[in-house]
């Protein structure tokens, strides 16, 4: 328990080094953004306004503790462009994110473990080859490219299912399965190294002598612990997810996080931008601590 | 070493694959009668074909011409940002093995921060500050794949300080510098070079996502992902004009993906990263 402790306290120092970094990213160009944002045209008095309700008169070191404070209470600041809180948005586009990443994940895993079950236990034979082909394909396609060919195929083809999102589930098929592409593959060669490497372990001769198939036994006993790297990937794969929703939310038009940064750096809207970045690092905190959590769950070893 | 190399026929075919590519691009004023931003407004639009071997796009430039183009950008941040974020790393990851204590302690910190970030976010707000050009592309690859090389350095540096040849070339009083330079230096090149290879993938696809994103590469300049975004719009009238710059980021992806597990097979079979 005391190392989930230090663990917490780790992440909360990370968590602080995201925050300084973002602030210094994003103010790293000197230059007024209330001025940029009024186009420079606006008489000086109005600029001088803006600059005073976004704190941007300031001392930077005063800037910084007050986005600290701010982001403490939950506070992130107003948008300029959209003219709303921070929070409001990023708390209206989280759910998006999180329905499409949800999805993702399931086709990712389930797909993913379910080739690499049968590369491994049919490894060096032809379906082994086969499914290793299709799965470095999968870690190598761009995500935009799978979106476009989906969209290509079973829309304008097949007419099958709808172009963008609209809300119901059928039309969130498309954009998970272009998610999820990329980590099924990582998922696939993950799971048939870490599968194969139980082979030799002792336990399976044992479940072997009382009785089970040597499947059986791979199925029931070695893909459990074969798991734990998978599962320890599972953190990883949410944050080149988060960072595939992007691209994928941009082409399926999905009001998400991705979205919604991307809209923010269109229109220039620092705290927005500001305000996703941090959300989406914190995001990936939280999964990092579950996925320790879990981990310590499945592997006693790991319990000091 | 070399001779496995030789042996292993994923490697062979997948290195030929990224030379053949390489030379196109190297030499494609050589390859193609068209110039990169030659608007031809009567031949817009035109199919694959004599002529235009890959078709024409909107402005009547030669995709063919201009995926040649779009691959050398594809090639210059497949190598540099790679190389400076594996020098970054190799020097931050020995650092922070070799020397321990605070500078470890902070190093260490400053990874988990980078890395606590989606990558394609943090390279957004890169975007926003210095706008979307080859260098700020650049400078988001190099933030993003710094952190993992490092600490993968790290722990081959550790486990290389642990041989007998060092504690005694310490013993006997020979400079950290040296030590660094003449014993770990030489162990690490395996792990160096396989990095640098599973990297480039990672890199060809950041630019491509940016760029088609709209705020990586910006028009007149020539890149595979802005291609794409540029033709995203007719998709379904003329698919090819999408796919084929797709199809080239996918080949070379898959190529140096093919290469980087062959070499790691072949230098490096004890250990998986």
């Amino acid at each position: 328990m005391s190392g989930f402790i230090r663990r917490c306290a780790g992440v909360i120092l990370v968590l602080l080094g995201v925050m300084i970094l973002i602030f210094v990213v994003l103010r790293i160009i000197p230059g007024n953004p209330a001025a940029v944002l009024l186009n420079e045209h606006v008489n000086k008095e109005t600029i001088e306004r803006l600059t005073a309700s976004m704190n941007l008169d300031k001392p930077l070191p005063e800037q910084f503790f007050l986005y600290l404070s701010g982001a403490l209470k939950g506070d992130l600041g107003q948008s300029y462009y959209m003219k709303q809180p921070v929070t409001a948005l990023v708390l209206q586009a989280f759910p998006y994110t999180v329905k499409l990443t949800v999805f993702a994940a399931a086709f990712a895993w389930i797909f993913g473990i379910g080739v690499g079950v049968i590369s491994a236990i049919h490894h060096d034979r032809l379906p082994d080859y086969l499914f290793r082909g299709v799965s470095l394909l999968g870690i190598s396609v761009p995500v935009f490219m799978i979106a476009l060919f989906l969209q290509y195929l079973f829309y304008f083809k097949f007419s099958l299912l709808p172009l963008v999102y609209d809300g119901s589930i059928v039309s969130m098929i498309l954009p998970a399965i272009a998610l999820g592409w990329n980590s099924a593959g990582s998922v696939a060669r993950l799971t048939r190294s870490s599968l194969m490497e139980q082979f030799n372990e002792p336990y399976l001769d044992t479940a072997m002598a009382k009785g089970l198939t040597s499947r059986q036994a791979i199925l029931s006993h070695g893909l459990k612990n074969a798991m734990v790297p998978v599962i320890t990937m599972l953190a990883l794969q949410l944050s080149s997810m988060l960072s595939g929703a992007v691209i994928t939310e941009s082409v399926f038009g999905i009001a998400g996080l991705g979205k919604l940064a991307l809209s923010a750096v269109e229109t220039r809207d620092m705290p927005l931008l500001q305000g996703t970045v941090l959300f989406s690092a914190f995001i990936i905190s939280i999964g990092n601590i579950i996925s320790d959590f879990i981990n310590t769950c499945m592997d006693p070893r790991l319990r000091v | 070493m070399a001779k496995a190399f030789l042996k292993n026929k994923v490697a062979l075919i997948s290195l030929s694959i990224i030379i053949i590519v390489t030379l196109m691009a190297v030499f494609a004023p050589f390859l193609t009668p068209y110039d990169v931003d030659r608007q031809d407004l009567l031949a817009r639009l035109n199919a694959p074909g004599a002529g235009h071997l890959l078709g024409t796009d909107e402005l009547g430039r030669d995709v063919f011409t201009r995926m040649l183009y779009g691959t050398r950008v594809s090639l210059l941040i497949a190598t540099i940002p790679t190389a400076l974020a594996v020098f970054i790393g190799m020097v931050l990851g020995i650092v922070s093995a070799y020397y321990g204590k605070a500078a470890d302690l902070i190093i260490m910190w400053l990874a988990d921060v980078t890395l606590a970030f989606p990558g394609m976010l943090l390279a957004m707000a890169i975007m926003y500050t210095f706008g979307g050009s080859f260098v700020s592309v650049l400078i988001s690859i190099i933030i993003m794949e710094w952190g993992s090389i490092a600490r993968i350095v790290r722990s081959v540096t550790m486990s290389i300080i642990e041989n007998e040849y060092i504690q005694a070339a310490r013993t006997m009083g020979v400079k950290k510098i040296s030590i660094i330079i003449r014993h770990i230096l030489p162990n690490l090149v395996p792990t160096l070079i396989v990095l640098f290879t599973l990297n480039v993938p990672a890199s060809i696809l950041s630019e491509s996502a940016l760029s088609f994103l709209g705020i990586g590469i910006q028009p007149p300049n020539v890149s595979l992902g802005l291609m794409v975004n540029q033709s995203k719009a007719l998709l379904f009238q003329m698919p090819w004009l999408a796919l084929t710059p797709s199809l080239m980021i996918m080949i070379l992806v898959l190529s140096f993906n093919y290469l980087g597990d062959s070499l790691r097979d072949i230098l490096d079979p004890k250990t998986k990263y």
